[in-house]
């Protein structure tokens, strides 16, 4: 059994749309809507979805970067302490946050002890083990520091944990031959730490910003889109360098992106929101070959391939995504929805396991999975058959 | 023939303080008629530069075309080139700006931009002006430069006045001949509701009993712009330098005439007139031929109100307003979302197939390559490296920079490959090196790519690579 690194439980973060001349609350924007999540030590988890869906957020409150209107979130976690909270944010129904802050009152206090969030101690070693690298480079690097100094300030701060598990700060001499040891695995060198970021391309100042969150040499980094303002060529080398580190110091990463394609080289169990909400959980390669939510059919189907003679009849998904501060009622996706039903419009659908570490939100997913199921056995047939004729086909060609 | 554009030996700098920055170098490609010709690169290898080079809308200063042609048919869009600066060398060498040149230039430009030629930008936000309402913004193009197709219309809806407007109620349309009889027909294909059908049968009828008030004017308002058609068409269709300076000479003083923003302001003004009626009706059926819902309502709406798909879908319509030869698409799925993206995607093939317009898609996604295009050009550093029909690209490439793209390239159909990526990265165009432009990168360096630049070289038919490693006849 894998131990369980972080769990958040009914995560929910709303964001208030002030208007008015007073600046009185009008709504909320429901960034994140009763999010569970568990990631695995060791392991790379992919949270795709379409931008506005709260993958970026859900990332910020897992760090706790910014603060959960509810939720709990668990450094390595009791089995029993967890199952009890879940029990209780499973009687959550209300979207009003200061309904959700009474139900909270019934939270025992062990819970609220463990708590990442409510647990100030807890709260400043937890951030120690947690680091995270952001979209633009060019924005997350302070333009007046040196890169020498960007990399030492979270080791100053921080200091690095030994191999007793203390942690101890680095100084004078240490502390540059600690940094320089760093810039070295980045591709960088000596040169590199005496200049400012403008003075670097776009994959190197990714560079940078990863060496700085490696320094203080974390459990849990959350890569929020980290490569998507990168050309191809240097997406390849950024890929293959976080690939790298995590072989060597065993990291666990949160690979928040909208490329399915980079997912899927690099992560093994994917995340898909939709509108706040999680619709599938699977490993990477179920989810990419046998997808069951509706969302992320259309999903896969809508990305192209870099291959000409691969012509696929595409599921063309209609509209837009919805605004989150007004979502559809019953399932979010409902409006877009090729199998939508009047139950979808009325009853949320909840999260349910149909395989094996396979989550799904949707009232239809054993019927599309029994489906599925059905046409790939149909698809391995009609395979089969045309392998055979192309055999004898050149069979044929060979005698002839 | 069969070439919708031919660009040769293309070269754009920009004249900056550290130096010149020389993006574009000698770019050469030939554009085939009703095809979509894909340009791939990295960022800062001249992609858009090409694009706005051939619309020239390259600001100038500090970017200025130094060498080059674009043809399209006969005409050289670039002819007057040498003339639009004077080189003074007194003490030192300057170079002053022919103003009367550039001003004629850019007045036939006007011409040519958003009728023969026009282009979607990456995005679409920035693309559409935030003060005026979307109708506003596609009717610009369709009175600039659709005037006599619009009158014909009318013309001819007023002299079958009577016959409308007994239709007017039924959500149908009788049938007739000519212009009207084919307008007919698009809007019954297009429509898909009998509510969007009487909303452009009370649009033609007003704009036809309008028409008829005032005949006498309207009539020589299409007179005088059929005359302008025609002008252009000769245009277009001869090969005589002195007819088509002479041409352009008369067509430009048109233009002068033609403000853009005083266009939209008296339309705002003078709602009442038949063309502009005319111009709202066209433009509704342009909105639903880019599947947008509601389009009436969108019609009314600014630009901030809509989603980004939907904007694009906008500047889509407007650039297809007026059945362009040529549409340069600059990224136009870059700031979207996958499925928007697919939707996009699929929109301009079905238009272009119907249309038979000649796209230049330019991305940096060779995914969305693969699924658009016929043919392929990758670019690097300001050169064409190699081009080839897209399925010969991705299952023969030739150049070293290609091959290193597409193995860098994550795929999602076969998750195993591991990632190989290119050392280094796009040099700096104000000291690019020498010769070959990629042998700092590349892995088959030899001595001579360190020197000389590669010709452009025909590998096989319809694949030129620009590189030392082969052999083969040389293409201009």
């Amino acid at each position: 059994m894998k131990e369980v690194l972080i769990q958040g439980i009914g995560l929910r973060k709303y964001f208030p749309i002030k208007g008015g001349i007073s600046g009185r609350t009008m709504g909320y924007v429901y960034a994140v809507d009763d999010v569970n999540i568990k990631i695995y030590k060791g392991e790379t988890v992919g949270l795709v979805g379409e931008s506005g869906c709260g993958k970026t957020t859900l990332g910020k409150v897992l760090l706790d970067l910014i603060d959960p209107t509810a939720g709990m979130l668990f450094y390595k976690p009791d089995e029993s302490l967890t199952s009890q909270v879940s029990e209780l944010y499973m009687k959550m129904t209300t979207n009003k946050p200061s309904e959700l802050r009474k139900e909270e009152r019934k939270l025992t206090n062990e819970a609220k002890r463990r708590d990442v969030f409510r647990n100030r101690v807890r709260n400043k070693d937890f951030r120690r083990r947690v680091q995270i690298v952001f979209q633009d480079p060019v924005s997350s690097l302070d333009p007046r520091m040196l890169v020498k100094d960007i990399i030492a300030e979270p080791i100053k701060i921080n200091g690095v944990p030994t191999e007793s598990g203390k942690r101890t700060k680095l100084r004078g001499s240490n502390l540059q031959n600690y940094v320089l040891q760093m810039i070295g695995e980045m591709g960088l060198n000596r040169d590199h730490l005496f200049r400012f970021p403008h003075e670097f391309s776009g994959g190197q100042r990714q560079r940078i910003a990863i060496a700085r969150a490696i320094s203080i040499k974390p459990e849990f980094i959350v890569l929020d889109e980290p490569t998507s303002a990168l050309d191809v060529s240097v997406q390849a080398q950024i890929l293959n360098l976080l690939k790298e580190l995590q072989r060597k110091y065993g990291i666990t990463y949160l690979f928040i992106t909208h490329n399915l394609a980079v997912i899927r080289a690099v992560s093994d169990r994917v995340i898909v929101m939709y509108l706040g909400k999680i619709v599938e959980e699977a490993r990477t390669d179920e989810l990419f070959t046998s997808p069951i939510h509706p969302y992320t059919q259309a999903l896969l189907a809508s990305i192209p391939v870099p291959d000409p003679d691969r012509k696929r009849n595409r599921l063309v998904l209609s509209g837009d995504v919805p605004s989150p501060s007004n979502p559809p009622s019953g399932c979010r996706f409902h409006t877009r929805c090729r199998f939508a039903q009047e139950i979808c419009s009325q009853k949320e659908p909840v999260l349910e396991e149909i395989r094996e570490g396979h989550m799904v939100a949707c009232h239809f997913s054993k019927d599309i999975a029994a489906s599925e199921s059905e046409i790939n056995a149909i698809k391995k047939v009609e395979s089969a058959v045309i392998d055979n004729l192309q055999d004898v086909k050149s069979d044929e060609s060979t005698r002839g | 023939m069969d070439e919708a554009l031919v660009v040769r030996n293309l070269k754009t700098q920009f004249f900056i303080y550290e130096g010149i920055v020389k993006a574009l170098d000698g770019v050469s490609f030939t554009l085939k008629k009703g095809e979509i010709f894909g340009i791939v690169g990295e960022t800062g290898c001249g992609k858009s530069v090409t694009a706005y080079s051939i619309t020239r809308l390259i600001p100038d200063p500090p970017g200025r075309i130094v060498e080059g042609h674009i043809l399209m048919g006969n005409l050289d869009l670039l002819r007057n080139l040498s003339k639009e600066v004077i080189i003074v060398t007194k003490k030192r060498t300057r170079i002053r700006h022919n103003n009367r040149v550039i001003k004629r230039n850019e007045y036939f430009f006007n011409k040519i931009r958003g009728k023969y030629i026009s282009m979607i930008f990456q995005e679409p936000m920035a693309a559409l002006n935030p003060v005026y309402t979307i109708e506003d913004q596609v009717s610009e193009t369709l009175l600039l430069h659709n005037r006599t197709r619009m009158l014909k219309i009318i013309k001819s809806a007023s002299e079958h006045l009577e016959e409308l407007k007994e239709w007017q109620n039924s959500g149908s349309f009788p049938s007739f001949s000519g212009e009207l009889g084919e307008e007919i027909e698009k809007i019954k294909e297009a429509s898909k509701s009998k509510d969007s059908v009487k909303k452009h049968q009370e649009l033609l009828i007003e704009a036809a009993s309008k028409f008829s008030k005032r005949k006498e004017k309207f009539e020589r308002m299409l007179s005088k712009s059929i005359e302008n058609d025609k002008l252009e068409d000769r245009l277009l269709k001869t090969s005589d330098e002195a007819e088509q300076e002479a041409i352009i000479k008369k067509l430009s003083k048109e233009t002068k005439k033609i403000n853009l923003i005083k266009i939209t302001r008296k339309m705002k003004r003078r709602s009442k007139d038949p063309i502009i009626i005319e111009a709202r009706r066209e433009c509704l059926s342009l909105l639903e031929s880019v599947e947008i819902p509601n389009p009436s309502i969108v019609m009314k709406s600014f630009p901030h109100e809509l989603s980004g798909g939907m904007l694009q879908r906008v500047v889509i319509s407007i650039a297809l307003a007026n059945s362009p030869k040529i549409l340069i698409a600059d990224e136009p799925t870059t700031a979207l979302d996958v499925t928007i993206q697919a939707q996009i995607l699929q929109l301009l093939r079905n238009l272009q197939k119907n249309i038979g317009t000649s796209i230049i898609l330019i991305t940096h996604d060779l995914a969305v390559i693969a699924e658009m295009c016929d043919r392929v050009a990758v670019m690097y550093a300001g050169n064409i490296v190699e081009t080839a029909t897209t399925s010969e690209l991705f299952k023969n490439p030739k150049h070293p920079y290609t091959i290193g793209l597409l193995r860098s390239l994550p795929r999602i159909d076969d998750p195993s490959r591991e990632l190989k990526t290119i050392p280094g990265s796009v040099p700096n165009l104000i000291t690019p090196p020498d010769g070959c432009r990629f042998h700092p990168r590349c892995p088959f360096v030899f001595d001579k790519c360190k020197v000389e630049k590669p010709e452009t070289i025909e590998v096989s038919e319809g694949h030129t690579v620009a590189c030392h490693l082969f052999h083969g006849k040389e293409v201009n």
